[in-house]
């Protein structure tokens, strides 16, 4: 059967997308990301006006040779405040929205996140128990709880997966169900140590809220490497996350290795997201919505759904994260606030344009 | 004939329930076996088990000669296709989307699919004749549309062997004949086709031979003829079919037990034997009215079936049966004829 | 007796409660301070000093006092706080048990505070004394400070930068020791401060009290660009017991003391 076929020449192949929007939406993602690392740079309680900030960020790279006319403390600002601030809230939004779209298509439901297999529960447990444990100053120094957190969350992971094994395969319900029951217990046990540690409930707390004021370079260079792998995978696995949004039964008829391949998906998401919450805390939003966004805009294929999602996600964060510092006086307003109060009407509105399935 | 996929004495069970029992089946190149039974009877779990998706708990299932187990995905993926009954399709993918995924098994992960892929691709879909839809969201197809689009994917994969699982199910009669005739074209070709049907009839125009499975266990196999006996249908089915010969080709046609309906528009009633609408001549000779049935007690009235001579009863049978190769017994009949009954 | 609460309500009381219940550790002070300690039938979780009274019977948490176990211990009056309003003292009330609200807001408020209890427990002697004595250490300590150019604070809640805002107890308490909160133009009373604006306005001192997170004054100083700050620069950084200063109880002549001794310690010992 195979050497009868005709090559269809002269017929134009299915058009699918347009190729002109195909090439144009990548450049719009990325001009959103530089556009709101601008914004994020420029806006902040210290007043600071583009030239400077420029010229600044050019001399710290060693690209500009010039005799600072700015006081030291702004460059301080800028360098070890600010631009921390857009690089992790860029690496957080990345993260989160590309777990978001993976755990949507794997679970093939619109309204996963990506702290449904109990990857959030996990990270508050383990950050909890660093902060209620008498542990000595120079653990916490070198950034226990970060690390507590995220180890907690990838632990809570495989538990999660071993107890929704059946036979030799993890069917998704399981999974779901699984999370949601590792979740509950580890905020069950969260309560208790927050009982039991009343004096510390302030600081726990504040972890929980979770924002990027006081990001550091050292915790966004923590985070990249889980990150930036994890999307990178994910990106790679494209065009197989298309196939798995058929059945288990058709993705294996079609020669899938389905669960090696949810193995691989299930733990980079979690990986991203572990790190995310490990440093930022909370905030939700994010992986909920910009993967709908992005189907809503540049349709549901995983090739272009990743890639686009993390770029998307990134400028989401920055620039909500910029809005929070927009608040007059001197606070910061929960990050988690901005991104419900942003997102919320404007996916209610795209959801209103768009008639059909996006799913 | 090349055996390309066998089944021997294959059982199995769902935990603690049996549902297939000592099974054995085979395919080969350019054949085409089509497997009929009630529901429950195990017809797509045993598709299932022919596809490598569920392990049996007795028996072997050989593909190319070589144990199923010891065939690679990748590699059973890109010799055997299988179209699932209800399979689950993202709506807001795209048909070309959909079909393109038939490529997979050639793709590894992380491979893009190049120009051979594409054709291959468009010329499944317009084989199953859903290249006009080929931008449409499959979320918005009707469920024929959906039914083609799966068909196509299937024959996207290009394979050796096909499973079906009911391949016509919503289709209306033309895509159905359609399809069909599509399959069998292929099978003409070596393909080797192990279909459900849920149509007796279509299985009984289009197939080399029937297997007839009941609670799991395969009843009969063999060709249309001798499988589709009143006896076996009765037994399996629990209803007394009215089996007759196509009109066209010397094949088992099975067909409802009678009309509610008298021709002077009244019910029958109960137990009343059904009252030929017409006078109808076929120039096979194979059907024609019986007057000495129409009255007579219930053993009379099956005997004369069986003889091949029947009531004229209402009911719809495919317009001519096509089964290629000169391996097929009984008359082969050629698209369009009269229906002289000869042979090729 | 018909007394007035912090929260605006009437109260009828019996002449002197024999079994009381405390929903909070600043009013469990009050009550040991006046010698009340085996009229204390219940107290909150939290409560936990002096030290006696961790040994009372626990009513459950601040935040959520256990109902029936308040209710079992059969207390004549209960002393709640503003936080217990909506909620805890309508249950109570309607089992027909007496909640009296003491909330004080600032300093001068822990002085009424101390009275209405006294008041309300028949301590008023015991409630003068003890009100008496505070303020006259408190008007040392700010007489002592007369004049003195505020120095500019942060007081930190968390590693995140929360902090204690305008209208806090601990704001008041800084005020008094001639100190200005750097978080006082911030729009509520427990705010996060935004990194950019504490360097800003460049503290002096930085109060500590998040000791139990695990921070200390060398991972003040570790912090990136925190170097640049005053009072990293000048060794300023002092942990300080959160429950000295946020407790608006009697031991708060101790936190104003301490603070007022750190922020000037050339004038406060």
């Amino acid at each position: 059967m195979r050497g009868v076929m005709e090559v269809v020449v002269a017929r134009p192949r299915p058009a699918g997308r347009s190729a002109r929007l195909r090439l144009g939406r990548y450049t719009v993602a990325v001009a959103a990301l530089l556009l709101a690392c601008m914004v994020g740079v420029m806006v902040g309680k210290a007043p600071v006006d583009p030239g400077t900030a420029v010229a600044i960020l050019l001399s710290r790279l060693h690209l500009l040779q010039v005799v600072p006319w700015w006081p030291a403390s702004l460059e301080t600002i800028l360098w070890e405040i600010r631009l921390p601030r857009v690089a992790m809230g860029a690496l957080v939004g990345a993260a989160l929205s590309v777990a978001g779209a993976t755990y949507q298509g794997l679970f093939r439901n619109p309204l996963a996140d990506p702290y449904l297999v109990g990857v959030a529960a996990g990270a508050g447990l383990g950050a909890t128990l660093a902060m209620a444990a008498p542990l000595p100053a120079s653990l916490y120094s070198l950034g226990i709880i970060q690390f507590a957190a995220f180890g907690s969350a990838l632990l809570a992971m495989a538990l999660v997966y071993s107890l929704a094994r059946v036979g030799g395969s993890t069917p998704i319900t399981t999974l779901v169900l699984a999370g949601v029951a590792v979740g509950a217990l580890a905020n069950a046990m969260t309560s208790f140590l927050m009982y039991a540690h009343g004096d510390k409930l302030a600081v726990i707390y504040s972890w929980m809220l979770g924002g990027f004021n006081v990001t550091t370079w050292r915790q966004a260079a923590l985070v990249a490497p889980s990150v930036l792998i994890a999307v990178l995978v994910i990106s790679l696995l494209g065009r197989v996350a298309n196939v798995m949004q058929l059945d288990d039964d058709q993705a294996r008829s079609l020669g899938v290795n389905v669960e090696l391949v949810k193995l691989v998906l299930v733990v980079a998401a979690t990986l991203a997201t572990a790190a995310s919450v490990s440093a930022a805390g909370l905030i939700g939003f994010v992986g909920l919505v910009v993967p709908h966004v992005v189907r809503i805009l540049w349709g549901p294929d995983h090739r272009s759904l990743i890639p686009l999602s993390a770029l998307v996600g990134a400028a989401f964060l920055v620039s909500a994260d910029a809005g929070a510092r927009l608040v007059p006086g001197p606070q910061d307003i929960p990050v988690g606030v901005v991104t419900a109060f942003c997102g919320a009407p404007f996916f209610l509105y795209l959801l209103r344009q768009q008639k059909r399935s996006v799913f | 004939m090349e055996s390309l996929l066998s089944l021997e004495r294959v059982s199995f069970r769902y935990g603690e329930l049996p549902v297939l029992k000592d099974v054995s089946l085979e395919v080969g190149s350019g054949s085409f076996l089509g497997l009929v039974g009630p529901n429950g009877s195990g017809k797509t779990t045993l598709l299932r088990v022919a596809a490598g998706l569920l392990k049996p708990d007795a028996g072997r299932v050989q593909l190319f000669g070589q144990p199923m187990a010891k065939v690679g995905r990748a590699q059973m993926a890109r010799r055997l296709a299988l179209l699932p009954q209800n399979g689950n399709l993202p709506p807001a993918f795209t048909v070309w989307e959909v079909v393109l995924m038939g490529r997979t098994p050639f793709l590894g992960y992380f491979g893009r699919e190049n120009a051979s892929d594409l054709v291959a691709a468009e010329r499944a879909m317009e084989q199953a004749r859903c290249r006009h839809l080929a931008d449409r969201r499959v979320g918005e197809l009707s469920g024929g549309e959906r039914q083609r689009v799966l068909v196509a994917r299937a024959l996207a994969q290009q394979p050796e062997v096909l499973l079906l699982d009911e391949p016509t199910s919503h289709m209306d009669v033309e895509h159905q004949v359609a399809t069909i005739d599509l399959i069998a074209e292929l099978v003409d070709q070596g393909l080797a086709v192990l279909a459900v049907f849920h149509d007796l009839n279509l299985a009984a125009c289009y197939c080399h031979r029937v297997a007839l499975l009941s609670q799991g266990r395969l009843v009969a196999i063999g060709q249309p003829a001798e499988v589709f006996t009143a006896e076996n249908l009765s037994r399996v089915f629990k209803v007394e079919m009215c089996i007759t010969t196509h009109p066209r080709d010397s094949v088992p046609a099975v067909l409802p037990p009678g009309s509610r309906w008298r021709g002077d528009g009244e019910t029958r009633g109960r137990g009343e034997p059904p009252l030929p609408l017409g006078e109808h001549e076929y120039a096979s000779g194979q059907l024609h009215r019986s007057e000495d049935a129409s009255s007579g007690s219930e053993p009379d009235r099956r005997r004369s079936r069986e003889g091949g001579e029947g009531k004229i009863c209402s009911a719809a049978a495919p317009p001519h049966c096509r089964r290629a190769g000169v391996k097929a017994e009984g008359g082969i009949a050629r698209h369009g004829s009269a229906g002289d009954g000869s042979g090729r | 007796m018909i007394v007035t609460d912090d929260a605006g309500r009437q109260i009828t009381l019996p002449a002197q409660p024999r079994r009381i219940v405390s929903l909070s550790a600043s009013n469990t002070e009050i009550l040991f301070a006046l010698g009340l300690e085996d009229q204390v039938v219940g107290v909150d979780q939290y409560s936990d000093f002096p030290p006696s009274a961790k040994g009372k019977p626990q009513v459950g948490s601040f935040a959520k006092p256990d109902l029936e176990r308040i209710v079992a211990l059969e207390p004549d009056l209960i002393l709640a706080t503003e936080m217990h309003v909506k909620t805890t003292v309508p249950d109570l009330e309607q089992r027909g048990l007496k909640v009296l609200v003491v909330d004080p807001k600032d300093t001068m408020g822990v002085l009424k505070g101390i009275r209405l209890i006294g008041r309300a427990t028949g301590q008023q002697q015991q409630a003068e004394d003890l009100a008496e004595g505070m303020q006259a250490r408190i008007a040392s300590v700010t007489a002592r400070l007369q004049g003195t150019e505020p120095v500019r604070v942060f007081f930190e809640l968390s590693p995140a930068l929360h902090t204690a805002g305008p209208g806090s107890f601990v704001d008041d308490v800084i005020r008094l020791a001639a100190g200005s909160n750097i978080a006082a133009g911030a729009g509520k009373q427990w705010p996060q401060l935004n990194q950019e604006s504490l360097f800003m306005a460049d503290p002096q001192v930085i109060l500590l009290a998040d000791h139990a997170a695990g921070e200390t004054p060398e991972m003040v100083a570790a912090r990136p660009g925190w170097q640049q700050i005053s009072a990293v620069k000048n060794g300023r950084v002092v942990v300080v017991d959160p429950n000295l200063v946020n407790r608006p109880g009697p031991r708060v002549v101790e936190g104003l003391g301490l603070i007022a001794g750190i922020l000037h310690p050339e004038k406060v010992k």
